[in-house]
C-alpha cells in the first residue's frame, strides 16, 4: 500500500522511527491521524514539542522533571540516606507505584553495553559516586540499592558500580529475583526457581 | 513422547500437508526433493522452535508463501497431550504457542518435547572441528536442563559484549577502563562456571551410554569414550584409564562415578579466572576472548585414540550414530521421557550389517516411536524384521499419503493408493532459494 500524498508518507516515515513501530503500524497510525479532528492533532503536536522544551533532568537524580529539582528529591518526606539506582525514568515510576519505597532515586540513563557503544562515561555513574561521597550532615547516605534489570548488561553495570562504591563504606544491595507473586512453584521455570533458591531469605 | 500428527503450511516444499504417525516405526518414502526431510524439519521446529538444517527461518519458507505454520500434536509417555504451534512471518517474527497459550521466549519451548535427530552428516561430529562437538554437547544439555540453556544464552551475550570491548580497545590502541573489563570478566565467569560444571557432570555420566550404544551398532571390541579437560587439573571421562567401564551405575540415574569426584563451582570459577588472566596478553592482541566454554574441546576416542585423527570412514559413521543413540538414552534417563526420534536418510549409505543392527534397535523396546526418511523403501524393507512399520509416501509438491501397509500399520486413510510418480523437474522443490524476502 502506497499513499498518494507525500505528507502522509512523511508522517509514516516519522512514526516508523519510534521503537517497536514497524512499517505497518506506522501506516495505521498515520491513517488514524488523518481521521483525527484538527484540534486533537494540534494538542498532540504541542505535547510532543513541549516535552522537548520544558522537560529537563533533575540536577540531583537525573530523573525527568519540569523543574530544576524533581518533586521526589525536593520532598521533605523522603529519606535521602537511601538511594535507589535505576536505569531509566520509567523504572522510577514503576517503583513509585509500589508505594513501598520512601528513599530517593538516581537514574543512570542506561547500562554499560559495548555493543551499543555505551561505557560508564556515558552514564550518570560519576554523579552517583559524587552524591554518595558528598558529606551531608543531615542525610549521610547509608544504603544504595541497585535496581537494574536482571540481565547480562544490568549485572555487569551493578558489579561495576558496586566496585566503585565499595571504598565509600555504604551498604550496597540488589533487588531480589525469583518467583512472581501469585506464581506457582510447580509451573515456575527451572532457572527462575534456581535463582529464587539461591537468593532465599530467612523466614 | 510420541508425535501423533503434524501439519505443515507454507513450509519448504509443502503448501499444506498433514501427516499422521503410528506409535511405532514410521517410514517416509519418496523421490529426492519430494519433501521427506521437510516433514522431519517441521517436527524439529515444533520441538525446539527451529530446523536442524538452518537457523534462518526465511530459508524454510515456501516460495511464494508469506508465512509458514507448523502444528504438531504430541502425547507424552504419561499420556499428557501437548499441542505446539509455531508460526513465522518475515518482518513479524516467529511465535510459539503451547496448548494454545503463547510462549514468551522461544527458549521456553526447549525441553518440553525432547528430540534426537540422526542425519547423514553426524560423522562430522568426530571428523570435523571442535565446533561440531560443542554443538552436539550443547544441544543435549540445553534439552535436559533449562538452567544450562539460560546460562548458555547469557554466556554468549556476555562474550559478545566483552569481545566488543576488547575490539574497541585494540582499534583505539588505548586500554579501556580496567574496572569495566573486570566487570565483564566477572559476569563472563558467572555464566561460564555452571556451563563447565554441567559439561563435566555430563561427560562423567555419558560414557556408559556411549559404550552401550556403540556396541549395539558395531558389535566390535572397540571401546568408545569421551574426554573433557576444560582447565588444568579439571577433567572428566578418562580416555584409556578404564574408569568409564563401570556397569554398576546403570540404574543410578546421575552417573557420577567415583573416578570423578565433584568439583566445586567456586574452584571452576577460580580456574576460569586464572585462565583468563593468563590469556590477557593474547586477548588484547587479538581483540577477543581466548579461553572459556566457547573454546572447549571434547575429545572423542576409540580405545584411547582420537577418532578425529585415527578414525576410518566406517568408525566416524558408527561413532556418529552411537553418539545420537546414546543421546537418546541419556535424555530418556534424565527426563523420564522418550525423545521424539527422527532419522534423516541414514540408511542409504550404510552397509547391510549396520542397517540390520540399527533396524533391530529401532524395533526393540529401547526405542519407542521413530520417524525415518528413505529415498528407496526397498533398502529398509529388505532388512525389516517382522514388526509394525507404517510407510508414508511423500510426493513431489508436498503431499503425504498412506502407502501400502507393511506390518500392522493402521491405515486410517482408506482408499488412497501408492503414488510414487517422479517428475523430472522436482529436484529443487525441497530447497527454496535463500533470502529472497530481504
Amino acid at each position: 500500500m502506497q499513499f498518494t500524498s507525500e505528507s502522509v508518507e512523511d508522517l509514516v516515515e516519522q512514526f516508523s522511527k519510534l521503537p517497536s513501530i514497524g512499517r505497518k503500524t506506522a501506516r495505521r497510525l498515520a491513517s488514524f491521524v488523518l481521521k483525527m479532528p484538527k484540534t486533537e492533532v494540534e494538542e498532540l503536536a504541542r505535547a510532543l514539542v513541549a516535552v522537548k522544551e520544558r522537560v529537563r533532568f533533575c540536577t540531583v537524580c537525573f530523573n525527568v522533571t519540569d523543574h530544576e529539582v524533581c518533586p521526589i528529591c525536593a520532598s521533605s518526606r523522603r529519606n535521602r540516606s537511601v538511594i535507589c539506582v535505576v536505569e531509566e525514568p520509567n523504572d522510577v515510576m514503576a517503583l513509585e507505584r509500589t508505594d513501598g519505597f520512601d528513599g530517593v532515586y538516581h537514574v543512570l540513563g542506561g547500562v554499560i553495553s559495548p555493543l551499543d557503544g555505551i561505557g560508564p562515561e556515558d552514564l550518570r555513574i560519576r554523579e552517583l559516586v559524587a552524591r554518595v561521597s558528598e558529606p551531608d550532615a543531615e542525610w549521610p547516605v547509608s544504603e544504595v540499592i541497585l535496581a537494574v534489570n536482571p540481565n547480562v548488561e544490568g549485572d555487569t553495570t551493578a558489579f561495576y558500580v558496586s566496585k566503585l562504591l565499595a571504598p565509600l563504606g555504604v551498604n550496597v544491595s540488589r533487588l531480589a529475583r525469583g518467583i512472581p507473586m501469585g506464581g506457582d512453584l510447580e509451573y515456575t521455570d527451572e532457572a527462575t526457581l534456581a535463582r529464587a533458591l539461591e537468593g532465599r531469605v530467612s523466614a | 513422547m510420541q508425535i501423533d500428527k503434524v501439519t505443515l503450511a507454507g513450509f519448504r516444499a509443502h503448501a499444506a500437508s498433514t501427516v499422521d504417525f503410528s506409535a511405532d516405526m514410521n517410514l517416509l518414502v519418496g523421490p529426492n526433493g519430494a519433501g521427506k526431510t521437510n516433514v522431519l524439519e517441521a517436527i524439529h521446529v515444533a520441538c525446539l522452535s527451529r530446523s536442524f538444517l538452518t537457523h534462518n527461518d526465511r530459508h524454510v519458507l515456501r516460495r511464494g508463501s508469506d508465512h509458514y505454520a507448523v502444528e504438531a500434536r504430541f502425547t507424552s509417555d504419561r499420556g499428557k497431550q501437548i499441542r505446539v504451534r509455531v508460526a513465522f512471518q518475515p518482518g513479524a517474527g516467529k511465535r510459539v504457542f503451547v496448548n494454545g497459550a503463547p510462549v514468551e521466549r522461544l527458549t521456553d519451548l526447549v525441553g518440553r518435547v525432547p528430540v534426537v535427530v540422526f542425519a547423514p552428516d553426524d560423522q562430522r561430529i568426530t571428523a570435523e572441528g571442535p565446533d561440531e562437538r560443542r554443538r552436539f554437547l550443547d544441544s543435549m544439555l540445553c534439552q535436559s536442563s533449562s538452567t544450562y540453556l539460560e546460562n548458555l544464552v547469557n554466556y554468549r551475550r556476555t562474550l559478545k559484549q566483552r569481545n566488543e570491548l576488547l575490539l574497541t580497545q585494540r582499534r583505539r590502541g588505548v586500554p579501556v577502563d580496567a574496572d569495566v573489563l573486570a566487570s565483564w570478566t566477572a559476569e563472563l565467569i558467572r555464566h561460564a562456571a555452571p556451563l563447565v560444571e554441567a559439561r563435566l557432570a555430563f561427560v562423567a555420566g555419558f560414557n556408559r551410554h556411549l559404550e552401550t550404544a556403540y556396541g549395539r551398532i558395531a558389535r566390535v571390541a572397540e571401546r568408545p569414550s569421551i574426554r573433557y579437560e576444560p582447565l588444568p587439573g579439571i577433567r572428566a571421562g578418562e580416555g584409556s584409564g578404564g574408569d568409564a567401564a563401570d556397569d554398576t551405575g546403570s540404574e543410578a540415574g546421575v552417573g557420577d562415578d567415583a573416578a570423578h569426584p565433584h568439583i566445586a563451582l567456586s574452584d571452576i570459577a577460580d580456574a576460569l579466572g586464572a585462565a583468563l588472566e593468563r590469556s590477557g596478553r593474547a586477548e588484547r592482541q587479538r581483540g577477543s576472548t581466548q579461553t572459556g566454554p566457547h573454546r572447549d574441546e571434547l575429545d572423542m576416542l576409540l580405545d584411547g585414540h582420537l577418532v578425529r585423527h585415527y578414525g576410518s570412514q566406517g568408525q566416524h559413521r558408527t561413532f556418529g550414530m552411537a553418539l545420537k543413540l546414546a543421546q537418546y538414552d541419556y535424555l530418556r534417563e534424565r527426563l523420564g521421557e522418550r525423545p521424539v526420534l527422527l532419522l534423516d536418510d541414514v540408511f542409504d549409505n550404510l552397509d547391510p550389517g549396520r542397517i540390520e543392527a540399527f533396524l533391530n534397535i529401532l524395533q526393540s523396546d529401547a526405542v519407542g516411536q521413530s520417524i525415518t526418511t528413505a529415498a528407496r523403501r526397498e533398502i529398509v524393507h529388505a532388512h525389516l524384521p517382522d514388526g509394525p512399520c507404517r510407510t508414508l509416501q511423500v510426493v513431489p509438491g508436498g503431499q503425504v499419503e498412506e502407502a501400502m501397509d507393511d506390518g500392522w500399520g493402521n491405515g486410517t486413510r482408506s482408499g488412497e493408493q501408492e503414488n510414487g510418480q517422479i517428475t523430472a523437474n522436482d529436484a529443487d522443490h525441497g530447497e527454496p532459494e535463500t533470502d529472497r524476502h530481504d
